[in-house]
């Protein structure tokens, strides 16, 4: 184990609060243990709108670096800090895609067909859905994840991606056709889903 | 599919950690020195200029002579000499004479309280009317008991040398009768000294007061102890008139008084903006007196038109430092107003009169020492209320948030007994501010 990791494990015991009390103070050892409590969940929720380990820890650098410099920011009254951090971390994804020119295109005059139809993703393995996920097209990779695993609402959604609020219920859809035929697909081959 | 969530964040990860957080910044490291650094230069700053700026020991040489005269329309000449700049030295002699030249020609010799030169105003026809219309005098608020049984005593016996002054006042009004002889007699200035100290014991006018006691509303603690230190002024402005039997009138300014404070906040939160706090200080203050008087003298020819003339003598300077421990309690409000915090307190204070040390010249117009230890005669003299109006913010993240702002304090003391009647003192201060919290628990 790293020594930095090996000193920063005396601050385990403390709360999100504590630490971040301690984090204020400038104690490194305290920074780095917050970075090693968070770090793990946001990797893995960076990498499932990115699918790419550069770009996630691009994104993640530049996600632990807003962390600690607007840490005073942090209100534990509006909710839990990896909540916050974790909205950091998506909107420093979207920030990625914006500068690789990914727009939303509007899509107001497809159907919104289904949109309240639940996946039964919490029946298969979370590598299975991670596998799934990652073959959904990016603009509705994006929408799915801030949707139904963020649990961001449409109109948030349509504000931290610059469209309306009707185009994102059709990605959603046309997202959650994409995966259930998927899904269909995956429950009849045989299940290799490694990433 | 929060279930789904926290199985996504505990998936395992193959990743280098390490590495990852070498390339992450870490903005605090770089600014915790640099508020450190900021409030230790500023704490530094506020004590070298208020112990420097302020450090008056005698600089009688130093200080600005201003002498201005206004004459106005005449039909004879008037020659006004006015040499006013003092020699750099504590022995100064005093030139008060008053005198009728051989030549039916009116000399008055103004003195000139340091400068060894007398000014000489020159009329050349009688006087047959000389008006004490304004004398202004500026001097501390503060006096001494002990000194002023000393300094009765020498202005008892500078009243033998002139016997038209029995007063601090340098120009008195002449009777009809002494008309008759023409002159204008001119008092040492020196007797103005015995005649301050003659003012009672009066705990000392309100003091700049420097406290912390606000946070933005997402770092309110219900307990704090807050540490600041600040510079201030206190100007008071207070015209006494007092008219005697006499009919003699006596105009009072009291000006500035220049000082620091350091003072120590404990405050305890009550509800929403409302707090109770208690506060200790202890300031020190350092003040120059000087003495600017206003002579207009009215003279009206038997024929023709009145000649008035107008000297100003701002003449001497003294050291005196005074210093007090304060003890007060009370309860303010608190605003917040975007990242600023709007506060207004209002609090009563016991003061604590430590020795006063201070020089000035005495009637042989050499430089004395006094040492006094103040002590009130009545209960209440040493009682202050204040009331103030602040706006502060908090720079940097708790425990290590500085506290920068500007305060607007009134204050109200017990009445300065001047000469027997009692004058009502209402200072006003303007200070800066910085503090730290050094204790904070969070709700």
């Amino acid at each position: 184990m790293p020594r930095s990791t090996t000193h920063s494990m005396r601050y385990d015991p403390l709360t999100d609060e504590e630490l971040v009390r301690a984090c204020l103070q400038g104690q490194r050892r305290a920074q780095r243990a917050l970075y090693d409590r968070h770090v793990q969940a946001m990797y893995n929720t960076v990498i499932r709108y990115t699918y790419n380990r550069h770009d996630t820890e691009d994104i993640l650098q530049q996600a632990f670096s807003k962390v600690f410099r607007y840490l005073h920011t942090y209100k534990s009254t509006s909710g839990t800090l990896r909540t916050w951090i974790r909205t950091i971390c998506v909107r420093a994804t979207l920030n990625h895609f914006q500068r690789r020119k990914l727009q939303f295109k509007p899509l107001t005059d497809a159907p919104v067909l289904h949109a309240k139809q639940t996946l039964p993703l919490e029946q298969l393995e979370t590598d299975y859905i991670i596998k799934l996920i990652e073959q959904l097209p990016t603009h509705y990779r994006i929408i799915f994840n801030l949707y139904e695993i963020e649990g961001y609402s449409h109109k948030e959604i349509a504000k931290m991606t610059q469209m309306n609020v009707s185009s994102s219920r059709v990605y959603l859809t046309r997202a959650k056709q994409m995966l259930r035929r998927s899904i269909t697909a995956f429950k009849s081959t045989p299940k290799d889903a490694s990433l | 599919m929060k279930n789904l969530q926290q199985q996504f964040d505990r998936r395992p990860i193959d990743f280098d950690r390490n590495a990852l957080w070498e390339t992450i910044s870490l903005p605090e490291k770089r600014r915790r020195p640099w508020w450190m650094v900021w409030f230790l230069g500023g704490t530094l700053a506020i004590f070298a200029i208020t112990t420097a700026l302020w450090r008056t020991t005698p600089m009688l040489g130093s200080w600005p002579i201003n002498t201005s005269t206004q004459q106005g329309h005449t039909l004879q000449p008037i020659v006004i000499n006015s040499v006013k700049k003092p020699p750099s030295t504590t022995t100064c002699s005093v030139k008060t004479t008053s005198y009728k030249s051989p030549s039916n020609t009116n000399v008055i010799l103004v003195a000139d309280d340091l400068s060894t030169t007398p000014n000489t105003v020159l009329l050349t026809t009688p006087l047959q009317q000389i008006t004490l219309a304004k004398t202004t005098r500026l001097h501390p608020l503060i006096s001494h008991e002990q000194a002023s049984d000393q300094g009765s005593h020498e202005a008892r016996q500078e009243q033998h040398h002139v016997p038209t002054l029995a007063n601090p006042l340098r120009l008195s009004r002449q009777s009809p009768g002494q008309l008759s002889l023409p002159h204008a007699q001119v008092a040492p200035l020196t007797t103005v000294v015995p005649g301050l100290l003659r003012l009672e014991t009066q705990m000392m006018p309100p003091m700049p007061i420097v406290h912390q006691s606000t946070q933005p509303v997402r770092q309110l603690a219900r307990q704090r102890l807050l540490l600041g230190g600040g510079i201030g002024w206190h100007h008071h402005h207070q015209n006494f008139t007092a008219k005697s039997v006499t009919d003699r009138k006596l105009d009072y300014n009291f000006s500035a008084v220049e000082g620091f404070a350091y003072a120590l906040q404990w405050t305890h939160q009550l509800n929403g903006s409302l707090y109770l706090f208690a506060q200790g200080q202890y300031t020190v203050l350092q003040n120059r007196w000087w003495t600017t008087d206003i002579h207009q003298i009215l003279y009206v020819p038997p024929s023709g038109e009145a000649v008035e003339t107008t000297v100003i003598n701002t003449t001497y300077e003294l050291y005196h430092q005074t210093s007090v421990w304060e003890l007060g309690t009370g309860m303010g409000y608190r605003l917040p107003y975007r990242k600023w915090s709007v506060e207004g307190e209002l609090a009563l204070a016991y003061a604590i009169q430590q020795q006063q040390t201070g020089q000035f010249l005495n009637d042989n117009v050499e430089l004395q020492s006094i040492i006094t230890n103040p002590t009130p005669t009545r209960w209440w003299q040493p009682l202050r209320l204040w009331t103030d109006i602040g706006i502060s913010r908090v720079l940097g993240a708790s425990p290590w948030s500085v506290k920068v702002g500007a305060q607007l304090q009134v204050g109200a003391n017990s009445p300065l007994n001047v000469e027997g009647q009692l004058a009502p003192v209402l200072p006003g201060q303007l200070y800066l501010k910085v503090g730290r919290q050094l204790r904070a628990k969070r709700k």
